[in-house]
């Protein structure tokens, strides 16, 4: 797998999916205009994924804020990490960290949880 | 020009306006005013759940005029507007814009059916619209009222006025981010 790097701005996350450390970590905002341009090369990394047995990966949630169109798409990325555990080929584990005085970020990764069949751990900071 | 600068000023203190915006919208100038309020809102010591909701709030609200704000010919001198005011247990979001005559019915039975619905129900919609919408050309997800319905527990408010045109009326969103949450 390659890695994948896309640096924070004010309006979308870092993207750093590290083939090394074996992490997949979205870091910060997001509200970006076009959320289907922004996150297709996220996809198109968990389709090859996907296709590559790799043992073990973590996603790693650090996100301050999305918006609703990213709320969609964070759904399909969780989604697509779901197949790809339920495949057997690659485990997953989604860690997803929050300020724990933000209990409507807390409520969100509880629903998201629920929607997916992976080992999925929220976490107050 | 005096008289009017007077009595815009005098409207904006009485009413203790946080921000009032009127003009084109685009995602710099949400941006813009986003970094604005969040720097006012963390000078003037308010909860931070409460600063993230109205930040929240701000986006969709924002976000949905930058998507939905263009008009064609004539009727284009009319601008959208954002206001943020802060009254004693509440602060107000309002927004407004011109809206297409034919996609008033559409919108009024979203924002009827969000304020229906009560907390488990508005989950309940939310997970249903998510996993069933696909995001449309402008690049929205159809979410927005029931998310803002969701964080601030409140209804939204909302109604359409006149402006003279024979496609378009002015569509004016208010909704209410409380100081103190249970």
């Amino acid at each position: 797998m390659e890695n994948l790097f896309i640096a924070k701005t004010d309006d979308t996350p870092e993207i750093d999916f590290n083939s090394e450390t074996k992490e997949m970590k979205m870091t910060g905002r997001s509200l970006p205009e076009d959320v289907t341009t922004f996150y297709q090369p996220v996809l198109d990394w968990l389709d090859e994924l996907e296709a590559t047995p790799s043992g073990e990966y973590k996603c790693i949630m650090n996100l301050e804020y999305f918006n609703t169109a990213s709320s969609k798409l964070i759904l399909d990325i969780l989604m697509r990490l779901e197949d790809i555990h339920l495949d057997g080929n690659t485990a997953i584990e989604i860690i997803w960290n929050y300020d724990e005085r933000d209990t409507d970020m807390e409520e969100a990764a509880e629903e998201y949880s629920e929607l997916v069949e992976v080992p999925f751990k929220i976490v107050g900071i | 020009m005096e008289t009017a600068l007077k009595e815009i000023h005098s409207i904006m203190n009485d009413e203790h306006a946080v921000l009032v915006y009127s003009g084109e919208f685009n995602q710099d100038i949400v941006k813009s005013m986003l970094s604005y309020t969040e720097g006012k809102l963390d000078s003037s010591g308010i909860d931070n759940l409460v600063k993230k909701k109205i930040f929240n709030v701000m986006v969709e609200q924002l976000q949905n005029i930058t998507k939905h704000q263009y008009v064609d010919g004539e009727d284009s001198t009319i601008q959208p507007c954002f206001v943020l005011i802060e009254e004693d247990t509440y602060y107000n979001i309002v927004t407004g814009n011109p809206i297409k005559i034919d996609t008033i019915d559409m919108v009024s039975e979203r924002i009827d059916k969000v304020n229906s619905l009560d907390a488990p129900g508005l989950k309940a919609l939310y997970k249903e619209a998510r996993l069933n919408s696909r995001i449309s050309d402008v690049g929205g997800a159809g979410l927005g009222f029931i998310d803002v319905a969701r964080k601030t527990e409140n209804k939204l408010d909302y109604s359409f006025y006149d402006i003279n045109s024979d496609n378009y009326k002015y569509f004016t969103l208010k909704t209410q981010v409380n100081k103190i949450i249970e």
